[in-house]
Order: C-alpha cells, then sequence, then structure tokens
C-alpha cells in the first residue's frame, strides 16, 4: 500500500503533465460520445413527440356497416379510455351543384361530412377557415372554387336514390389533412383508390342526420362512420418503441370489437415515417459521430504514447530491482485508474456544460436514454484510460527485456499494410461498395414495400469508411515516400527558414519519417474530420432551408384569394424594412383533361429576385435556360413529368388547358404551349402542377390578381412576416408565413430535425481536436526529443537556429496535414452528401463551405502549431541543464 | 606567456531542490591557458561537471566570477571557441556521423561545401572516415564518442571540454579514445580540460585538479 502510495505521489509531482494529457484526452472522448448520445436520444425523443403532437387524428376507427355505434363507442372508451373521441359519419353523394349568375354549375361526385358543433376545436389540424364561419355548413375550398360559391350561397346536394337537399354556406375552408380524413381505413394500399374527394361538404352532425339517414336506408352502402380519437398516452420516446406501443393497443382494440370495426392508425403511420427519419439521425450519427470518436480516442493514445519511453524507463528500472510483471501492472494499473476517473469526471461536466451547445435542457439530460449514454460513454472514457496505459505496458513487462527497455530500440523495416498495400486495397473496396450504393440510389435507410419496418443499410457505411481509412493509410504511404525521396526539394524549400542549415535540417526530418508520418497523419485526420463535418453540416443546413424555402415559396410569402389578391399590396410589402426583393405570383387552376391541377404564373425574368429557384426544380437541370425559354414563348408552360407522360408531350406540343375566366367564373380552353418539365417549384405540391407566363395568364383570363407574393428578406423572416402581416390584414383570407416556421413546421423530413445544436458541437469538438492535434501533439512530440535540442543549444545553436529545426518539423506536420486532411474532409463530404441523398428533397446541386469557419479552423491550426513550437523552444532552452546531466 | 582561455575565482554554485540546498561548488578558483592539458578528478558528483558547465558557458555560478579574457563573451564562446565532448552518446540521432561533424561548422554559418570538407578531414584523422555515412545507432560506443571528439575539434575550437568521456567505455577503448585525442591535439595552442574519475587515464595528463564534494584543489604543474 505504502508502495503504492509513493508511487501515485511520484505521478503526481513527476509526471503530472503526462497523467493530465491523457486524461484530458479521456474527458473529450467521454464528452464527445456523450454529448452525441444525449443528443441523439433528445432528438429521438422530440421527433416522436412532435409526430404524436402533429398527427390530426391518432386513430380513425371505422365501424362495419350494421355495428352498434353507441356499443362500439363504449367499448372504444372503457378500452383506450381515449382523451378524445369524436363521431363522423360519412356520406357518398352523386355530387354538388349551385346556381350562380345566372348560370348552373355542377360537380361531380362528392363526400358530406357530418361532425359534431365542437370537433374542429378538438381536432383543429383538420381545418384551415378560409372565409367566414367555422360552424355551420363549410365547403371546401376546390368544391367552392367549382360551384363559383362562397358564404351565404346556395348548394344543392344531390343525394344517391333521393332528392336534392339545398343547404346555406356558412364558410369556405381548407382541408390540410384530406387524405388522412378521407383514407380508406382498413384497405391494403393500392385496392382502391386513395386520393380525397375532390367535393367535400360539412354539415353539423344534426342537420347531417336529418339529411343522410334516409339515404343510409334506401342505400347503407353509401353510408359510413367514423370514431376519431385523440390517445393522449404517453408513449415511449424513441419512434420504433412507441411505434410497437401504439400499433399493440390498436390491435387489442380490434380484437375486442372483432368485427364491428377496424382501427385507421394514423399515429402509427406517422411514427414509422418519424422511425425511418429516426434512423437516418442514427446513420447520422454513425457518419458523423463515428470518425470524431476515432479521432479522439487516436489523440488520447497519442498523448498516452508520448510518455512511452519514461514509461519504459521507469519499468526497467523496477525490473532491474526485481519487481515481476504483476506488480508493474498494479502500479501502472494506479496511472490508468487516476487518467480514467479524472477523465470521466472532467467528460461529464463537459457534457452537461456542452447540453447548452446542444439546445438540450437539463430535465432532457435526466432523460432515461440520455443518462444510458453517460453511462456508456463514461464506461468507454474508462476502458480508453485503461487501454491506453495498461495494454503498452502489460506487451512492453512481457515482451522486452530490461536491456531492451531501457534502450528502446525501435523495430525498422515496413509495417505489415504497406507491404500488403492494403491501403490500395482498402481504397478498392471503398469504391466497389461506394458505386454498388450508388448504383442502389443511395439507399441508406431501408423500407421495403409492405414490411411495416425500416432499417438502416449498414453496408452503405463501408464506402466512407474505407475512404478515410484507405486515404490516411494511402497518405502516410505517399508522405513517407516523400520524405525518402524528396530531401533536395525538402532542403531547398527549408532554405529560407534554416539558411546554412537547410540540408541538416531535411536530413533530419527525413530520418525521423516514422514520427512525422503518424503526427502529420493524425493532424490530416482532425483536419479531414473537422471539414468533413463542417461542410457536410452546412450543405445539410442549407438544403434545410432550400426544402423549408421550397415548401414556403421564400423567406416570406403571403398568400390570399383571387378575389382579394396580396398583389394588390405589393408595393407596401416591397417596401417593408428588411425586404430586399418582392414577386407576385398567380396561383389557379387549371383543368388538363379531367385532371385539375395548381397552375402558377410568373414573371420568368424576375422571380429569381424573390426566391432561389434550383437547377433540379427543372427536368433539364438548368434552372436559367429553362425560365429564359418560358421568357421567350408567352403562352409556353412547364408541366410535370407525370402530365408528360400521360399526355405523351414532346417540346412544342401544343396542350389545351381550361381555366377560369374572370367574365363569367367558367372554365374555357386556353392554348399553351409544352416547353418543359417542372419537377419541383416554389410553394408547388410534390404531385402534378404547372408554370406558365403570368402575363400570358392574366391576358387570357381577364384578371392579373396574383394569389400570392414572394418576399426576399435579410434579417429575420420572422419579423418581416409580423410587418407583412400588418400591411395585408385587412385582406380577408390573406396569410403570411415565414421560413423559419415552415422549417419548424415540416416534420416528415429528417431536415426538419433541429441540427443546429449538433452542429455546434461538432464544429467546437472539431476545432479543439485540430487545435489539440496539431499543438498537443506536435508539442508532446518536441518534447519527447528535448535532448536532440539541448544537445544542439550545448553545441552553440543560436535560439533562430534551434528554431530552424522545429519550425521545419511543424511547419511540415501543418502543411502536409492541411492538404492531406483538406483534399480527405472535401471527398468525404462529397461520399456523405452523395450517401444521404435520401433525406434531401431536393438534393443538393454542389457543396456549401463554410468559408469562415475554415478560415478559422486553419487559423486555429497554425496558432496552435506556433504556441507549441514557442513552447517546445522555451522548454528546450530552459531544460537543457537538466537534459545535459543525462548526457 | 599563454594567453589565459578561462579564468575563475571563487565560483560557488548551489542547486535548490525544494528546500534543500545542493552545494555542488564551492570557492573554486582557476585559470586555463592555452595549450593546457588539464585532468579534472574526482568522485562522482563531486562537482566536476558542474565546473566543465560553468567554464563552457553553460551554466552561471551562484556567486564568483567567471571571465574568458581570450574568448569574448559567453555568448559568443560555442561552437567556434569551446568545443564540448559529453559522458554519454551525445550524437544527433537523425543526423549521419558526418553531418554529425559539420554541424558545429553550419551554426556558424560556414559554407557547407567547406563544412563538408572539414567534416571529412577531421573524420579522417581519428580513422573514422569509413564510417561517415552511418547513423549514431549503427556505431558502437568507442566510434560513437571518437565521432563526438571529431566534432568537439572540427571547429579548431581554442579550449576543449570533456566531461568523462570515457565513463561508459572499457578501458583499452577509453585509452585509444584519449590517445587518437592528444594525438590530434598535439602540436595545436587548444587547451584540453577532461574530467575523469579513472586515474589511468589522469596520469597521461600534466596537470590534475582534484574536486571532492565540491571543493577544488589545483595541483601545481611542475614542469609549467
Amino acid at each position: 500500500m505504502r508502495q503504492l502510495l509513493i508511487w501515485v505521489k511520484g505521478l503526481l509531482l513527476r509526471r503530472f503533465g503526462r497523467v493530465v494529457g491523457a486524461a484530458i484526452g479521456v474527458a473529450f472522448t467521454t464528452a464527445f460520445i456523450g454529448a452525441l448520445g444525449v443528443f441523439l436520444s433528445v432528438s429521438n425523443a422530440q421527433m416522436t413527440q412532435r409526430a404524436i403532437h402533429d398527427v390530426p387524428v391518432d386513430w380513425q376507427v371505422q365501424l362495419a356497416p350494421g355495428a352498434d355505434v353507441s356499443a362500439v363507442t363504449a367499448k372504444v372508451q372503457e378500452t383506450v379510455k381515449p382523451e378524445v373521441l369524436e363521431r363522423v359519419m360519412y356520406a357518398e353523394v352523386d355530387g354538388f351543384s349551385a346556381q350562380t349568375g345566372g348560370t348552373v354549375q355542377t360537380t361531380g361526385a362528392g363526400k358530406v361530412l357530418g361532425v359534431s358543433p365542437g370537433y374542429f376545436t378538438e381536432f383543429p389540424a383538420e381545418l384551415r377557415r378560409l372565409i367566414g364561419a367555422t360552424e355551420g355548413v363549410l365547403i371546401a375550398q376546390q368544391t367552392s372554387a367549382n360551384l363559383h360559391v362562397s358564404v351565404g350561397d346556395t348548394v344543392s346536394i344531390l343525394r344517391v336514390a333521393l332528392p336534392p337537399a339545398e343547404v346555406k354556406v356558412d364558410g369556405v375552408i381548407d382541408l390540410p389533412n384530406a387524405d388522412s380524413l378521407f383514407q380508406a381505413v382498413g384497405i391494403p394500399a393500392g385496392a382502391a383508390p386513395q386520393a380525397p374527394p375532390d367535393n367535400v361538404l360539412i354539415l353539423p352532425d344534426s342537420m347531417w342526420d336529418t339529411l343522410f339517414k334516409p339515404q343510409q336506408e334506401v342505400r347503407p352502402d353509401s353510408v359510413r362512420t367514423q370514431l376519431h380519437l385523440r390517445l393522449g398516452q404517453a408513449l415511449p420516446s424513441s419512434p420504433g418503441a412507441a411505434y410497437k406501443e401504439v400499433t399493440a393497443q390498436a390491435n387489442g382494440l380490434e380484437a375486442r370489437i372483432a368485427g364491428d370495426g377496424i382501427v385507421g392508425n394514423n399515429l402509427a403511420s406517422r411514427l414509422l415515417s418519424v422511425n425511418e427519419d429516426a434512423l437516418y439521425a442514427r446513420v447520422l450519427f454513425l457518419f458523423l459521430g463515428l470518425p470524431g470518436v476515432i479521432l479522439v480516442i487516436s489523440l488520447t493514445l497519442a498523448v498516452a504514447a508520448s510518455g512511452g519511453e519514461r514509461r519504459a524507463s521507469d519499468q526497467a528500472l523496477l525490473r532491474t530491482r526485481g519487481a515481476t510483471v504483476g506488480q508493474i501492472l498494479r502500479l501502472e494499473a494506479v496511472e490508468a485508474v487516476i487518467t480514467g476517473l479524472g477523465g470521466v469526471v472532467l467528460g461529464l461536466a463537459l457534457t452537461y456544460a456542452s447540453s447548452g451547445l446542444l439546445g438540450i435542457t437539463a430535465r432532457e439530460m435526466r432523460g432515461r436514454a440520455a443518462v444510458g449514454w453517460l453511462i456508456f460513454a463514461a464506461c468507454i472514457g474508462f476502458a480508453l484510460a485503461m487501454g491506453a496505459v495498461l495494454i503498452p505496458a502489460w506487451s512492453r513487462a512481457r515482451n522486452l527485456t530490461v536491456a531492451t527497455a531501457r534502450g528502446l530500440i525501435r523495430p525498422a523495416g515496413n509495417p505489415l499494410w504497406k507491404v500488403l498495400w492494403l491501403d490500395l486495397i482498402i481504397l478498392a473496396i471503398g469504391a466497389v461498395e461506394y458505386w454498388r450504393t450508388a448504383s442502389a440510389g443511395y439507399q441508406v435507410v431501408l423500407a421495403p414495400e409492405g414490411v411495416a419496418a425500416s432499417s438502416v443499410n449498414y453496408e452503405a457505411f463501408i464506402a466512407p469508411v474505407c475512404l478515410w481509412v484507405g486515404g490516411i493509410m494511402l497518405s502516410f504511404r505517399l508522405l513517407h515516400y516523400a520524405l525518402r525521396h524528396g530531401r533536395r526539394l525538402l532542403a531547398g524549400i527549408l532554405r529560407p527558414l534554416a539558411h546554412s542549415l537547410s540540408g541538416l535540417v531535411a536530413a533530419a526530418l527525413t530520418r525521423q519519417f516514422r514520427l512525422l508520418t503518424h503526427g502529420a497523419a493524425l493532424v490530416a485526420l482532425a483536419i479531414s474530420f473537422s471539414v468533413s463535418t463542417a461542410i457536410f453540416d452546412t450543405t445539410f443546413n442549407a438544403q434545410s432551408r432550400v426544402d423549408a424555402a421550397l415548401t414556403n415559396g421564400a423567406d416570406v410569402t403571403v398568400t390570399g384569394p383571387t378575389a382579394s389578391p396580396p398583389s394588390a399590396k405589393i408595393a407596401e410589402l416591397k417596401a417593408l424594412p428588411g425586404v430586399t426583393g418582392a414577386q407576385p405570383m398567380q396561383h389557379r387552376f387549371a383543368y388538363v383533361g379531367n385532371d385539375l391541377q395548381d397552375l402558377y404564373g410568373i414573371d420568368p425574368g424576375y422571380i429569381g429576385d424573390a426566391t432561389s429557384i434550383s437547377n433540379a426544380y427543372f427536368g433539364n437541370h438548368d434552372a436559367r435556360a429553362t425560365l429564359a425559354e418560358l421568357a421567350a414563348t408567352s403562352d409556353g408552360v412547364l408541366v410535370s413529368e407525370e402530365t408528360v407522360q400521360d399526355f405523351q408531350l414532346k417540346p412544342g406540343d401544343q396542350l389545351n388547358l381550361r381555366l377560369q375566366f374572370a367574365s363569367d367564373r367558367q372554365y374555357h380552353v386556353v392554348p399553351f404551349h409544352f416547353i418543359g418539365v417542372v419537377r419541383e417549384f416554389p410553394t408547388a405540391p410534390t404531385d402534378s402542377f404547372l408554370v406558365a407566363n403570368a402575363s400570358y395568364v392574366a391576358q387570357q383570363t381577364g384578371s392579373d390578381a396574383a394569389e400570392t407574393v414572394l418576399l426576399r428578406v435579410q434579417g429575420d423572416p420572422a419579423a418581416v412576416a409580423e410587418r407583412a402581416k400588418g400591411v395585408v390584414g385587412d385582406i380577408p383570407g390573406a396569410k403570411v408565413t415565414d421560413l423559419g416556421t415552415v422549417q419548424r413546421a415540416i416534420s416528415s423530413s429528417l431536415t426538419a430535425v433541429d441540427l443546429q445544436g449538433l452542429t455546434r458541437l461538432e464544429l467546437v469538438f472539431a476545432m479543439l481536436m485540430v487545435a489539440a492535434a496539431t499543438g498537443l501533439v506536435l508539442g508532446l512530440g518536441l518534447a519527447e526529443r528535448r535532448r536532440m535540442f539541448a544537445i544542439l543549444t550545448a553545441l552553440g545553436a543560436k535560439s533562430a537556429q534551434l528554431g530552424a529545426f522545429l519550425w521545419g518539423e511543424a511547419l511540415l506536420i501543418l502543411l502536409v496535414g492541411l492538404l492531406l486532411g483538406g483534399a480527405l474532409g472535401v471527398a468525404v463530404a462529397q461520399v456523405l452528401v452523395k450517401m444521404l441523398t435520401g433525406i434531401f428533397d431536393p438534393p443538393p446541386e454542389r457543396l456549401a463551405a463554410p468559408a469562415l469557419y475554415l478560415v478559422l479552423l486553419g487559423l486555429a491550426a497554425v496558432v496552435s502549431t506556433i504556441i507549441a513550437v514557442l513552447c517546445a523552444r522555451a522548454y528546450s532552452r530552459r531544460q537543457v541543464l537538466e537534459s545535459l546531466r543525462g548526457l | 606567456m599563454p594567453e589565459a582561455l578561462v579564468e575563475g575565482r571563487n565560483l560557488s554554485r548551489v542547486y535548490r531542490l525544494g528546500r534543500a540546498a545542493i552545494v555542488a561548488l564551492e570557492d573554486a578558483t582557476m585559470t586555463v591557458k592555452a595549450g593546457d592539458r588539464i585532468a579534472l578528478v574526482g568522485p562522482s558528483g563531486g562537482g566536476k561537471s558542474t565546473l566543465l558547465q560553468i567554464m563552457g558557458g553553460l551554466d552561471l555560478p551562484s556567486s564568483g566570477e567567471i571571465s574568458w579574457p581570450a574568448l569574448g563573451g559567453r555568448t559568443a564562446l560555442r561552437p567556434r571557441k569551446i568545443g564540448y565532448v559529453f559522458q554519454t552518446q551525445s550524437l544527433l540521432a537523425p543526423l549521419s556521423v558526418v553531418e554529425n561533424v559539420e554541424l558545429p561548422l553550419l551554426l556558424v554559418n560556414e559554407d557547407e561545401r567547406t563544412a563538408r570538407a572539414r567534416a571529412l578531414e577531421a573524420l579522417g584523422e581519428l580513422d573514422l572516415a569509413m564510417i561517415a555515412e552511418k547513423l549514431p545507432e549503427e556505431l558502437s560506443g568507442g566510434q560513437a564518442q571518437r565521432v563526438a571528439v571529431a566534432r568537439a575539434f572540427v571547429g579548431k575550437p581554442k579550449l576543449i571540454l570533456a566531461d568523462e568521456p570515457t565513463g561508459q567505455l572499457d578501458h583499452p577503448t577509453a585509452q585509444h579514445l584519449f590517445d587518437v585525442l592528444l594525438a590530434s591535439l598535439n602540436g595545436s595552442g587548444t587547451a584540453l580540460v577532461v574530467a575523469t574519475h579513472d586515474l589511468a587515464i589522469a596520469e597521461r595528463f600534466p596537470v590534475q585538479w582534484h574536486l571532492t564534494h565540491g571543493r577544488l584543489e589545483v595541483e601545481p604543474c611542475a614542469s609549467c
């Protein structure tokens, strides 16, 4: 025991730097893994919470024809104990008709829903008010447009097998979640039409009962009843576990009401899709986090190994005095435990401190999954400390004789991987895997058809990992070769720095290639990690913004009805502080055959002033050329791929669309010419739509109203949106949305996950790692060679001459590290973006480089190198006598 | 009358180790003149290295005065005016033998070609030309110390200080090293001060200084 205490005291007094250095490495490892893990678990929980919150109706229990509604309702109440339960009735009708302006408009088949007065209060996401009330007789926007009716007009419901019934419209609404509201419950995908009806009317349940009970009696198949539920239960934080629990509950209910109803499990569907996003998050975690973990572990091992010579010497002394391998290992274990405990405690403290960077609250940090990650990180940190100290000690104690331990004769010759050309083999494997993944469409997260589960295709990781590892190994080989054969060139480069000593400095550097390549490889690893992370994160965030901008249309978007368009206020909107560009955009509807599609009328010459038009939006991947052609063809129209195939269109073909004219509010044929394919467009839906010249649409329809105004903003879009609301406040039905709000609202895509916290954490860690790799490794390496610098000093080398040796080595490591690391970082980022194409919509056209961060990264590397060299120089000069005593 | 190269009066050197003070050198007075051959003898830990370091300008005395009348200021002593040979292997591992030897010349901005020629010449004088391109790790202990000697006198210094240069060598090798060293300096005005605890070697020097527990006793030279 006394022996141990003496050893501990000696360690802390004489080897403090080594212990602290290794403990800091362990702390970084623990903090990095802990912070990433906590972020992953918290973001999973957030995704689950958001998914639950965003589902408009958790369950739609469709009752079987003839089922006793009250009995089933009671059973559901008893089994599930839902927070909200509402009865919704659906009736199919032959259509609707209305007489306006002396003409009669009639629609095709539609649906009439009966809901309780409180339904939309309980399920507010199902309805968006456009004009009038949100209670009473409500008509869907599309139906009101088809019938040319508005609030106060009368609509005839063409009931099935019964005379028409007339109702008076109280409000015009939009049904944002019509897909799920009108889903075919219990019917496999593809077995029945899934598209929501074009014509919908919603009645108070009492009125519905009056009008459709008779229809139910004559045509029971045309009427059905659903129970809409909000469960309101606490679910597991992981989307996968939550999905399993909700599915099991639904199965349990179906078993209880056997034959009387089927559960349309919207919540499970949403959780399944979020689970896919969670898997992408895991992929991101592995892609971005794992290299960082490997790097920080390598740095820790490098720091621990920097004391190898002294440890070997200490060990040799102990063995000379008769210590056994077991006794030596016990003493080494003391150092490992001190390093491990100190590092883990510091690491956990760093994790808590970095929670602010991640945007994680203290409560979230105490969550079960987060605590699990912290324990895991602590275990890894402790194991690293034990491994870094004990394994080399054990190896030395078993394999070396006392004499060799004292002399530390290093093995000569090439390592096995070099002899076997493992670097090129790994790179070739990476290239083949990359090609395989690319040819499979970069499917990293697999969601097979018909299987209610997703999984990560871990094989996709092989390519970037191989590229990273093989690239570093190849860099080793090339640097080794260059150092062995490029001494003259190196001497020439060093001449301005080392003058007459340049030849000797070059000779010393080339003969220390092993040390240099290790140092340069670590710096290259750190730089490549930082560069790839920074570029990927920036591209990810930029693309997330593009995704949101595509959905919102622009930084700020103002929409309103045709009757009172926001374009009337464009001058005032353009004059708002912060607005740098404003463009009107028509949003009409046009029939392509029998298919009603959204039509966007733009000014192709100026639309780019207010929103970003990406090349990826168009079939020819050339936004500039496409818009120029549209501008040159007044009756030109861009159509979706699907429409091109349906109508066998070729460029130049005439396409007759039916547009609503302002004069009689009737649809008339307007000839267009097909000029190209459009895939995406600001504010446009993901399926079919059309883009044409606004001037032509205005001329043909007799209305130049633009239902949308797009605003480009400098500064905070939310603040500009608030100002815009003030401008269009008096326009009925006008709505203002901003990019940030939309970005937060798009929860179906992983790009909606707030990676800003993770980005901040990674960039800070990356910066620290670059500083550590350049400064710490270089500093420790130079300190290891203090004997050489002491001899130089004793021989009379002046400060500048000593500096030539130090600077020569430092600059070589720094430059090689920056060049190789930078190139490798860009390549890895490119591969990452390609591999993760699935999370981007649209995919990025090019990598986004964070110039300022990269400059700061380079500066951090340079500054830490300068500090390391200055410290090593001062240390060498100060310790010269101590070192000379050993000479 | 030969010029005085080093003059030290009442030199003391005290090292502080925590609260303890270790006196390595106490009130030493000495003079080294051009052409002197001095053996500094005494037991290990007696202060020999400390005195040599102070004489070489590598360390400063805690008290007393040291000067180099014929050599100039302390900052310009090495490598041109004083050559140093260390106790253990002191060659720079990443440099070859000839590069190690030419190093002191390059440190004073000697032309690279001239430095190489003079280094090869010095190695030739010590019968080391055959190993000029070898690395220090490929040399025997005796060869390494001979190379260190070559490095010490390649710049033709006025004073060579050798701190137990044969401390890790066997007796015949040590004797051979001194044969070479003394022969090389024969006829030159270079002074040589060698610290050693080997009396057989010390006897080859006309002057012996005894240093015990930091106290220096200068044995007068009968023939001087």
